[in-house]
């Protein structure tokens, strides 16, 4: 535990699978990851992290520049604050970073429920949501962010 | 909305509303800050709907800046977000952009407020574990001190016991021979005094000491730190050479920090000597004054094995210790370079090899820094009431009470502790008063005064001196422009109206 964050490391061959949770903050520390520098992946899975804030990213930003330009890196299951991030801040995502996945904001109108839906990269085009259908009741969901302002991460 | 997107991708929170207070325009950073989807912000009833300020009337002032047409800055205010624990701190911005609508900014400074909350506790603590470490330290050197204390101690108190048996015996004879008696109480007494002595050194070196800086003689605190640590010399037949000069050297530092470094040098001297058993081992201190670096310089010597050069680059490291386990708390250096540094000094190795080791402590003369002390004490020095005056003597007790009053007086206090340092800084510094001793030693105030005359013929120089001097003082008054003579000992109220009388001359000048 460094801070307001946990940080679960797994190494398998030359790939390195971090699972980070809590908050990123001005106490993150990532020396447990730059101890594994030198691999040629990094999985970075922002799955279960609830918060951060300018501080948390300076210090992200530094951490991932570290990791070196050849290494490939991915992050997984990015949620809606990291996405903004990436969207606002140069450096959050490296060039030589990809986004696997990340969750987008869906509203069923039928049901009046909020819902966030894991995306690949992939299924945007066009920086447009793609059609999702409610996981409660199969109607087709709106998607509730501005498209043009949310998917400007993807190239 | 058309008009503002030149506002869509701003990194700040930005809305407009209507004269309902219904928001009509937002950027995309509003989203996101806010964490509510155009749809949220649609359905919502107003701005008021989506900015959840806590103990702020909000609709106050956008109401008032409405009406008013004026721009309205609120003060740092919580504000509560949808899906967010803590509240954030932000400063809003409303803004009339016409008859019927308002632009609304926000800063949010949440991070700012907490990082400095938190980092200033975090310096509280800091500073009183550092406390705590100093005071660790100084209670190790003591416990290292105390065997030899306690037979200081032992010393008197036997002949004290011996001279009270003596007058029992002469009491209990016949003839009371009251000479005699004299004689064993005077021994009692002599005996008791350096107990009490030996007692109020130490009670000084462990008392916490507050950060309180004044004028003093370093060779005064140097002698009290001998007293501490002697028996240690005693002990190890450690022969001590003190050249440390009669004249008085000043600093302005917290006298008991100063006696903790100068204690730490000579103790781990003699433990040096004792642990590498040298033969005819020696101590030499010395304190001379450089003026081409503006600072005092205290040389410890000792001419023991040396310290290896490997580990020279880590002995001012905390917890850095060569002494054996159990003697030194490895913190002695760590705290002395730190309370050196603190006054603007250095503390280094000036010399250490098989012949010995000499450490040189640094420290600014006072000219230097009583500048940088009472400058940051003067409310507002470029105000024109605010007289630069140089005060030079060579008594530490006096530059203290000077400072003491010309600070009350609301004027800046510049100390000097002789006429040769005095006239190096007037080559740089202006000021406004001069007051000087007249008994100084190597130039005396005459002396300083001839030359100042020769840099400046006008600045007004009052002497400060005892009634003795009143002959010379009538000499110089004419030939060097002597504006008065404050007699010692002087009250508050003397140096307040010998200041304010040159002012007030100042003045009439001006108005002529």
């Amino acid at each position: 535990m460094s801070g307001n964050l946990d940080i679960k490391t797994k190494v398998s061959g030359n790939k390195v699978v971090v699972d980070l949770a809590g908050a990123i903050d001005e106490d993150a520390d990532f020396s447990k990851v730059k101890g594994l520098g030198g691999m040629d992946s990094y999985e970075f899975n922002f799955d279960n992290i609830n918060s951060i804030n300018s501080c948390g990213v300076r210090e992200w930003t530094n951490f991932v520049s570290s990791l070196g330009d050849q290494a490939s890196i991915k992050y997984l299951h990015c949620r809606q604050i990291i996405i903004e991030q990436i969207n606002m801040v140069h450096g959050f995502i490296p060039e030589n970073a990809s986004i696997e996945s990340f969750y987008a904001p869906y509203f069923c109108e039928d049901l009046d429920k909020e819902y966030k839906i894991l995306l690949k990269s992939s299924d945007v085009i066009d920086k447009k949501a793609p059609k999702v259908a409610c996981p409660d009741g199969d109607y087709e969901m709106e998607f509730d962010a501005i498209e043009g302002q949310y998917f400007n991460f993807i190239k | 909305m058309e008009g503002f997107t030149y506002l869509d991708n701003l990194f700040e929170p930005i809305a407009v509303v209507d004269k309902k207070f219904d928001i009509i325009y937002y950027n995309n950073y509003f989203v996101t800050f806010t964490r509510s989807s155009p749809r949220q912000i649609k359905k919502a009833p107003g701005v008021i709907g989506i900015l959840n300020f806590t103990q702020y009337d909000f609709k106050k002032s956008l109401r008032d800046s409405l009406t008013k047409k004026e721009e309205f800055l609120s003060p740092e205010v919580g504000l509560s977000i949808a899906g967010e624990e803590e509240s954030h701190t932000v400063v809003l911005k409303i803004i009339p952009i016409s008859e019927e609508r308002l632009m609304l900014c926000l800063n949010d400074v949440s991070v700012e407020t907490r990082l400095h909350e938190k980092y200033r506790s975090q310096l509280v603590e800091l500073r009183s574990s550092h406390e705590q470490l100093m005071q660790t330290d100084k209670l190790a050197t003591i416990g290292q001190l105390t065997a030899g204390i306690s037979h200081e101690i032992n010393n008197p108190l036997t002949v004290a016991l011996g001279g009270s048996q003596n007058i029992e015996f002469f009491l209990e004879s016949k003839k009371v021979d009251l000479k005699e008696v004299k004689t064993s109480n005077q021994m009692i007494l002599e005996s008791l005094k350096k107990v009490v002595d030996i007692i109020s050194n130490m009670k000084s070196f462990v008392h916490k000491s507050e950060d309180q800086k004044e004028y003093c003689d370093v060779s005064e605190l140097i002698l009290n730190g001998i007293k501490l640590v002697q028996n240690g010399w005693a002990k190890n037949n450690v022969e001590f050479n003190n050249i440390v000069p009669e004249e008085a050297k000043l600093c302005l530092v917290n006298k008991i920090e100063l006696e903790q470094v100068i204690v730490n040098l000579l103790q781990n001297a003699v433990d040096a000597l004792e642990e590498a058993g040298t033969k005819n081992p020696e101590i030499t201190i010395s304190l001379d004054t450089n003026i081409d670096e503006n600072c005092l310089e205290l040389f410890v010597k000792d001419n023991g094995p040396g310290i290896p050069k490997e580990i020279q680059k880590d002995i001012f490291k905390p917890f850095f210790t060569t002494k054996k386990v159990g003697k030194g708390t490895g913190l002695g250096m760590a705290i002395s370079e730190r309370l050196i540094n603190k006054y603007r000094g250095t503390i280094e190795i000036e010399e250490s090899n098989e012949k010995g080791t000499t450490f040189v402590v640094q420290l600014p003369l006072i000219e230097d820094s009583s500048i940088s002390h009472n400058s940051r004490l003067v409310d507002n020095l470029s105000n024109d009431t605010v007289k630069t005056i140089l005060v030079v003597d060579d008594e530490p007790q006096i530059l203290n009470i000077m400072e003491k009053f010309i600070q009350e007086a609301g004027h800046l206090f510049i100390g000097s502790s002789g006429g040769e340092e005095a006239l190096k800084l007037l080559g740089d510094v202006e000021v406004d008063i001069i007051i000087s001793d007249y008994h100084m030693p190597r130039m005396n105030g005459s002396q300083f005064v001839a030359k100042v005359r020769k840099m400046d013929d006008e600045v007004p120089i009052l002497f400060l001196s005892s009634s003795e001097t009143l002959n010379e003082y009538e000499k110089d008054k004419d030939k060097l422009g002597i504006s008065g003579l404050i007699i010692k000992p002087f009250t508050k109220e003397d140096i307040f109206s010998s200041i304010g009388y040159l002012l007030t001359d100042e003045e009439d000048d001006v108005t002529e």
